[in-house]
């Protein structure tokens, strides 16, 4: 190329694009971070930010993922379990979760 | 067509059955994040200059790729790009992404199929790149 053309402008433009994007995933970052420190939903935090009613503390807080048949599939083999015994499964399932919060609330008291 | 009446203009419209939240985004230039329903996941950033309007989203950056296949993902980018509806790839700084620029004179209804095309392409490459993430 001989010479440049001028697209500062248009360089500006994308600069500022960025600059929104990083920007606005550091917000939602920090939503729920603070979110997650004060036992809250990220969209009640949200709503305390923005002084509108929210609930104090969560209904019922929970932890639950819903397992597909394909997900009781891989668990089953990690366990040595059989595949339609999902009792068992889902036992063992709350059993590893439980052992990595124990581990998790030790290591952060370090 | 600047940013503050596509503001406006976006905030009540629907197009194709899908409707805009905007959120202006704070900045010395004036960006605006829009987020098409269905397209929750990808949303654009749109800026307008004298000469264009672009619309840009972002897929993903450089940390996240398998370095090992930077060169056939690069290659296959190029190729898409040509195809690929309203849209093409490129790349700022680390950031991969996916855009589409109008005219600063264009309507309403032209840059609301952009950011529609625009906000589905994103999910469709993100889908075909898959296979290049670390």
């Amino acid at each position: 190329m001989a010479k440049k053309p001028d697209w500062s402008k248009e360089e500006q433009a994308v600069q500022a694009v960025q600059l929104a994007f990083d920007l606005s995933n550091d917000i939602q970052r920090a939503f729920r971070v603070s979110a997650a420190l004060q036992d809250m939903t990220t969209a009640d935090m949200v709503r305390k930010v923005l002084q509108l009613p929210y609930r104090k503390n969560r209904a019922r807080p929970r932890l639950t993922i819903t397992l597909r048949d394909e997900d009781f599939e891989v668990l089953a083999k990690k366990y040595g379990l059989d595949p339609n015994d999902r009792a068992a499964i889902r036992q063992r399932v709350a059993g590893e979760l439980q052992a990595f919060a124990r581990h998790y609330l030790t290591e952060s008291d370090q | 067509m600047d940013t503050q009446s596509l503001t406006l203009a976006l905030g009540d419209a629907t197009h194709a059955g899908r409707t805009f939240d905007v959120m202006p985004v704070a900045g010395d230039e004036p960006v605006l994040q829009v987020v098409v329903s269905g397209a929750e996941e990808t949303p654009v950033y749109v800026t307008v200059t004298d000469t264009q309007i672009l619309c840009l989203a972002y897929l993903f950056d450089e940390q996240e790729l398998n370095p090992e296949r930077l060169n056939e993902l690069h290659e296959n980018m190029l190729r898409l790009s040509v195809p690929m509806p309203l849209s093409a790839l490129g790349r700022t700084g680390d950031h991969y992404v996916v855009y589409g620029a109008l005219s600063p004179t264009s309507g309403t209804t032209e840059i609301m199929q952009e950011l529609v095309t625009l906000a589905e392409n994103a999910i469709d490459l993100l889908q075909t790149f898959e296979d290049y993430l670390a």
